[in-house]
């Protein structure tokens, strides 16, 4: 088995899958064909449904590849030939030249500043220039400046080199050449990602002839504050603000004409999200989608929709796919035409954005051929539902939006899965990490303080509302500080080389930077500062982006005042900071999985397949969960065989300790150490605890559920199918029962697919049959809906329903379903044999209990609620503790299966350290002051004050969280929490309350 | 709006728990919920973990207004840390009242991660209430002594062991059984918090009073703005403690001098444990055939039983009340 793994692509997907393998002990070599990371999320303004600013919450992961000392990068860079088999795969790369050179760059941007060469740039859509030398992005990562050789006119006519004249750090070097290098790899992962359709193929939107016909893309560039209009919505032919915004959508997706017959999955979402984003730069901005489903099938989408309409005033028409845009004026306003409920409409708007769909990436025919990987029928990569992860080539694995169009949240979650099987077949490193070499940290002690102020612009996000000079200036004022400046960006890595530098010319002991949240950037810089040569304790951060500038935009003034008190505060505080080291805690190798259906079987197999022990603990006496239920799948695979076959691979593992009919009763610890107690007895100790305790169908109340033999639900069909029954000769299927509804507004996403399954199943042993689904918006997303023509194709009858106008059912005599179609406004009857209720997937009860126990929180509907809803989907914010499957959400066999790989991988991340660092920030006893009395003991959760021979407290620094309750608590003031001291905190309040007393 | 009523621009503090409310005021940030700018956030890592020192000295100090957020109870990801908080926070209300501050001036709310509308909610509404009451009387050009010199003595207050011990153990001992395996009924816990603190204050109130000029009863009862009947319970207590001395007799009635150098915080804590500590190790030193670690749990354990937390009947292991908090705690802690 050869050491290392190629991360082909380095978009969210790559970057997510090489930090799981990098942190798991693995080397990771990034191949890159942009010069930058990022991919497609780096050009996003927000992300759905938290409206997170993309950058914001991507920027640490660049940072973090960036400085990861077991990942490489190979930008610009392209796999050119691959031999080998799993395990050992030997791959050539070509490297194509940047004419910078990457040591010598220090990303001042002055040679784009003087190339004399504009192009358009590809990064905003063509929305703007750039040079022939730049950088993707202000953040990008390499940040080292590339020259585009196409445009050089150098490279064009042999003169020029205006870059190289002004180059201070001599960086250039035009006579670079590309080169091919050999890696040796055990594993491969392909995050292509997927392109955005062409709308110019689709001549009736008028596309690139209607100058204010734009793409979604291009909207969401407009969007951003860094983009092309900095943040401000401009239509293109008169850069006049727009009123009215048309959103077309499912351009190139779901039609057998343009584009893919399969829906594009993120469209309708993102749609929504830059409706939003529209009105929160323009409240007077109305906004309309024209779309013939609204697909918000994913955790929380469904009330981002509700949010959407009702507070944002979004319209929403159903029904629709567009068949033209016209101008109305020649060069200005737009008019389309549209149905709804049975009447032909026209409304003119001043813009319209079409929402491409995705399409498999660029020459992907070619890319596929060196690989050796199958692609599907759409051209995207080919996978199975029971291995979303694996290609066809046994050792290369997928994901991202290259096997499936698909959002970030289960790209990320596929990445980290991707992580984990990639990582069975590579050696890790032996001591877990490649060595880091850093300065000798500067002995700060009794030195008087000398603090250095960055205060950040963040682009404009806060340079837009607080005067940023102002707040330097009067940083430079206060005690102690001798350094004080503004950066356009703080974190970006420019900046940080600045910090470093600035630290050693003023000979600073402590920084203090003014920017974001520390919850986003506090580690990283801290990381930055101890690079500098210092303790990273020695940092403080001032809040002036969240808790500041974007909380008083409406005055600017009180916010740069408030701004400066903020730096104040934390000057003030900075004064009295310690250095602190980490302590090493050493990690239990086992794991504690909840939940013994699909998702936890394989997350068990695959972390005992690393070598790690595994306590599998199941409620109920068999294994199998809501899986048992399900007898055939929409794409043909036998469910009940591979449930076999994982259950035999469980009960045959050595490494897997079994515990039927058991359940939680007790969970203490920290990440790395869990003691935990179970019903059967057992005490055990885990580094990890995985949840994966699985949903539950929703029993109707609905529907007359229960007054009649034949209204069931979909399992209940399924069953009755298998026993044979039913003979039905016409079937309803009422979608959304107990989803969407007022009492529970999420949407259950795999209610629409399962549906069409069954439905093609009644068709298929029952071709007389008629069936009928009574529906509100048919969520078959990605390749799903090819399943949804095959349906129609195959006779199933769709009808839309309102929500005011639900159907009704009456038991009679006959079963009869009264409903109103919502397209052509008719009342409709039926007269079923049979009625089938798409029930809900709802939390399952146990979860309350079990979130109490573990501490870790549910979501309203008692889902269990991950640490972030964009690229954190199986962690919890509590170290060590994981969630997938339906736990976290209702979701598909493979979208479960990619989930549970992920908890594996993100599990592996401690299961492979022999040890983690501990926390610095812990609490300390003064022995000398503490008389015994054991009050920290009584109020510690985690027992970590213990009491000493001598009669005192001490503190058990593995066990220490740091909260500081026993600081607090402590009545003869004898424990404080290293730098969150009453002295410090005291500090800061004096420095707010500064000329008040 | 930065509220400026009659030109009256509050400074609040805030103090937030970094999991849930400081996520939840990051949250209200990216959502770009609107609140006046009038709040500084100090974060901390769990609400339990401010001091209740800390939050009087910021009176002290001049704050208008003081938010403490956490997370709501039963998500704190320290466990309970947000409910110590809050029942310690009700006690520094009331003590805060007896100063003559209004109570309003310091909240403690819930604020989730999710929660940034609410936060915002919040923040704007304490703004109002604050602006409402007005300036803190005690920050200014031309403060209220008195109640200045009742923070002062609530400063002190809350730093006694006793009543420290007591506030911050308050939910533990509502929530957890005692030594005798029986749940503590929640009215006895909260009276017994609730005298220790009004104890407490009385007393560095005396020692205040009788700081630098020795003092009659009645005029202790004036400058302490305390009932005489109370006075005197306190004195006795006080002396005991070493804490006050009788100086002379005035006519019929005795002068009292606070021990209190001026300089010193006026703690009834510091003085007090190393007097009986001093004294305890003395009368052990003298025991024959007590080796060194024996002697040192004895002293350990006579201290604690000599500061019974309830009762404060000396040199008694019996607790009158049958809830004797000792006991409770010794159950709570082993």
């Amino acid at each position: 088995m050869e050491q290392g793994v190629l991360v082909v692509g380095g978009g969210i997907a790559g970057i997510q899958a090489a930090l799981d393998l990098a942190n798991a002990g693995i080397p990771v070599t990034i191949v890159e064909k942009a010069p930058a990371l990022g991919g497609r999320m780096s050009q996003l303004d927000k992300t759905f449904p938290t409206n997170d600013c993309s950058m914001c919450i991507l920027s640490p992961k660049l940072v973090e590849v960036g400085r990861h000392p077991n990942i490489e990068l190979m930008m610009s860079s392209e796999i050119t030939h691959v031999e080998g088999q799993k395990g050992s795969f030997q791959v050539t790369v070509l490297e194509h030249p940047r004419y910078v050179d990457d040591e010598k760059c220090v990303g001042c941007g002055v040679c784009a500043e003087k190339c004399p060469v504009k192009v358009p740039d590809e990064f905003d859509m063509d929305q703007s220039e750039r040079k022939a030398i730049y950088r993707m992005y202000p953040q990008a990562i390499p940040m080292t400046f590339v020259i585009d050789e196409k445009n050089c006119t150098y490279f064009r006519t042999g003169k020029c080199k205006a870059c190289e004249k002004f180059c201070e750090a001599k960086a250039i070097d035009f006579d670079q050449k590309p080169h091919r290098t050999t890696l040796d790899v055990g594993a491969i992962v392909v995050g292509f990602g997927a392109r955005p359709f062409d709308a110019k193929t689709i001549s009736e939107y008028g596309y690139g002839v209607f100058p204010n016909v734009i793409t979604s893309l291009e909207l969401e560039r407009m969007l951003t504050a860094s983009g092309p209009t900095m943040g401000k919505i401009l239509r293109p032919s008169d850069g006049e603000v727009p009123k009215r915004i048309a959103f077309v959508q499912c351009v190139g997706s779901r039609s057998e004409v343009y584009g893919g017959i399969y829906c594009s999955s993120v469209c309708c979402m993102y749609a929504l999200k830059e409706a939003i984003d529209a009105h929160d730069h323009y409240p007077d901005i109305q906004s309309r989608i024209f779309c013939m489903d609204m697909r918000a099938f994913g955790k929380e989408f469904e009330d981002y929709r509700i949010r959407a309409e009702e507070e944002y005033g979004v319209g929403i028409t159903r029904n629709n796919r567009i068949a033209s845009v016209d101008e109305l004026i020649k060069g200005a306003d737009l008019v389309i035409y549209y149905s709804e409920r049975g009447e032909i409409k026209e409304e003119v708007f001043n813009l319209v954005v079409l929402s491409i769909g995705l399409e498999p990436p660029e020459n992907i025919e070619e890319i596929s051929e060196i690989l050796g990987i199958s692609l599907n029928e759409f051209d995207f990569c080919q996978t199975n539902l029971f291995t979303p992860l694996e290609t066809s080539v046994p050792g290369i694995f997928v994901c991202g939006s290259f096997s499936e169009p698909r959002d970030i949240p289960d790209t990320v979650a596929q990445a980290s899965g991707a992580a984990s099987l990639a990582g069975a077949l590579s050696e890790k490193i032996e001591e877990g990490l490649r060595e880091k070499e850093y300065p000798t940290e500067k002995d700060v002690e009794g030195e008087e303080p000398r603090i250095g102020v960055f205060v950040c612009r963040c682009g404009i996000n806060i340079a837009k509302v607080v005067s940023v000079p102002e707040v330097v200036e009067f940083a430079k004022t206060l005690p102690n500080v001798v350094h004080a400046e503004e950066n356009l960006y703080t974190c970006s890595l420019d900046t940080q080389k600045n910090i470093r530098e600035t630290i050693e010319e003023h000979n600073l002991n402590r920084v203090i930077v003014a920017s974001c949240s520390p919850r986003s950037y506090e580690k990283l810089f801290q990381e930055t500062i101890r690079e500098g040569g210092l303790n990273p304790y020695l940092f403080e951060m001032a809040n002036i982006r969240e808790q500041c500038s974007w909380v008083h935009k409406d005055n600017p003034k009180a916010a740069t005042e408030k701004a400066k008190k903020l730096v104040g505060m934390a000057v003030a505080k900075a004064g009295l900071l310690q250095p602190l080291q980490t302590i090493p805690v050493t990690v239990t190798k086992s794991a504690l999985v909840l939940g013994g259906g699909l998702s936890g079987m394989v997350t068990s197999l695959e972390i005992a397949e690393r070598g790690y022990d595994v306590h599998l603990v199941e409620k109920t006496d068999v294994l199998g969960g809501n899986m048992r239920r399900v007898t055939h799948t929409i794409t043909g695979e036998d469910p009940r065989a591979v449930l076999k076959e994982k259950m035999e691979a469980c009960q045959s593992d050595s490494r897997i300790q079994i515990h039927l009919g058991t359940e939680l009763e007790n969970s203490e610890g920290y990440v790395g150490n869990f003691r935990s107690r179970l019903s059967d007895g057992s005490e055990i100790e885990h580094g990890v605890t995985i949840v994966a305790t699985g949903a539950v169908e929703y029993k109707p109340q609905e529907y007359m559920y229960g007054q009649h033999p034949n209204i069931v639900t979909q399992l209940e069909l399924e069953e009755r199918m298998e026993e044979g029954t039913i003979d039905p000769k016409e079937v309803v299927v009422i979608q959304c029962v107990g989803s969407r509804s007022k009492d529970y507004p999420p949407c259950s996403r795999i209610c629409c697919t399962t549906s069409i399954k069954n439905a093609l199943e009644i068709k298929r042993r029952f071709p007389d049959s008629s069936v009928y689904i009574i529906f509100k918006d048919i969520r078959t997303y990605g390749f799903r809906e090819k399943y949804y023509k095959q349906a129609c194709k195959d006779g199933v009858i769709f009808i839309r329903y309102d929500d005011d106008d639900p159907p009704v059912v009456s038991v009679g005599d006959l079963l009869e379903v009264r409903t109103k179609d919502r397209f052509l406004m008719e009342d409709v009857l039926l007269r079923p044999d049979l009625i089938v209720l798409n029930a809900a997937t709802r939390a399952n009860p146990d979860n309350e209990k079990l979130s109490e126990i573990l501490k870790v929180p549910l979501n309203k509907e008692k889902f269990f609620l991950e640490a972030h809803a964009k690229l954190r989907p199986v962690d919890f914010a509590t170290d060590g503790i994981f969630v997938c499957g339906l736990a976290q959400s209702p979701k598909f066999i493979d979208e479960n299966m990619s989930q549970a790989s992920a908890a594996a991988a993100r599990a592996l991340t401690i299961l492979s350290r022999d040890s983690l660092e501990a926390e610095a920030i812990l609490a300390q006893v003064n022995s000398k002051e503490c008389s015994g009395c054991g009050t920290c003991i009584a109020n510690c959760p985690y027992g970590a004050p213990r009491m000493t021979e001598e009669g005192v407290a001490e503190v058990v620094a593995a066990a220490c969280k740091g909260c500081g309750c026993c600081g607090a608590t402590c009545p003869e003031k004898a424990i404080s929490m290293m730098n969150y001291t009453d002295d410090q905190l005291l500090a800061q309040g004096r420095s707010i309350l500064q000329g008040v007393l | 709006m930065e509220k400026e009523d009659n030109g009256f621009n509050p400074k609040i503090v805030g103090f937030l728990c970094n999991w849930c409310s400081y996520a939840g005021a990051d949250l209200a940030g990216v959502s770009r919920f609107i609140y006046p700018p009038n709040l500084r956030i100090i974060r901390v890592m769990c609400s339990g973990s401010v001091d209740p020192a800390v939050l009087i000295e910021g009176f002290l100090r001049g704050a208008d207004g003081i938010l403490v957020c956490g997370c709501h109870p039963g998500d704190c990801h320290y466990q309970d840390g947000n409910s110590h908080a809050a029942r310690r926070i009700e006690t520094l209300r009331k003590l805060i009242q007896l100063t003559g501050l209004e109570p309003e001036r310091l909240r403690m709310e819930w604020v989730s991660a999710s929660e940034g509308k609410r936060f915002a909610e919040i923040v704007t509404e304490f703004v109002d209430t604050v602006t409402e009451l007005g300036p803190n009387p005690v920050a200014g050009d031309a403060p209220d002594i008195d109640i200045m010199e009742g923070l002062y003595v609530a400063r002190s207050a809350v730093d006694d062991f006793r009543l420290s011990l007591l506030m911050n153990k308050e939910h533990l001992l509502e929530t957890k059984p005692n030594a005798f395996n029986r749940m503590n009924p929640s009215e006895k816990v909260h009276d017994v918090v609730e005298k220790a603190m009004l104890d407490e204050y009385a007393r560095c109130r005396i020692l205040l009073a009788t700081k630098g000029q020795p003092q009659s009863v009645k005029e202790i009862s004036e400058r302490a703005n305390l009932p005489e009947r109370e006075i005197l319970g306190h004195i006795v207590l006080l002396r005991d403690r070493g804490l006050v001395t009788m100086t002379e007799i005035r006519g019929i009635s005795p002068l009292y001098l606070s021990q209190i150098e001026e300089g010193q915080e006026i703690s009834t804590l510091p003085l007090w444990a190393k007097v009986q500590k001093e004294s305890i190790e003395t009368s052990i030193a003298s025991l024959p055939d007590v080796d060194e670690a024996t002697k040192k749990w004895i002293v350990r354990e006579l201290l604690l039983t000599l500061r019974c937390y309830n009762c404060e009947r000396r040199r008694s292991n019996v607790c009158h009340f049958s809830v004797c908090v000792r006991g409770l705690l010794s159950g709570v802690v082993e």
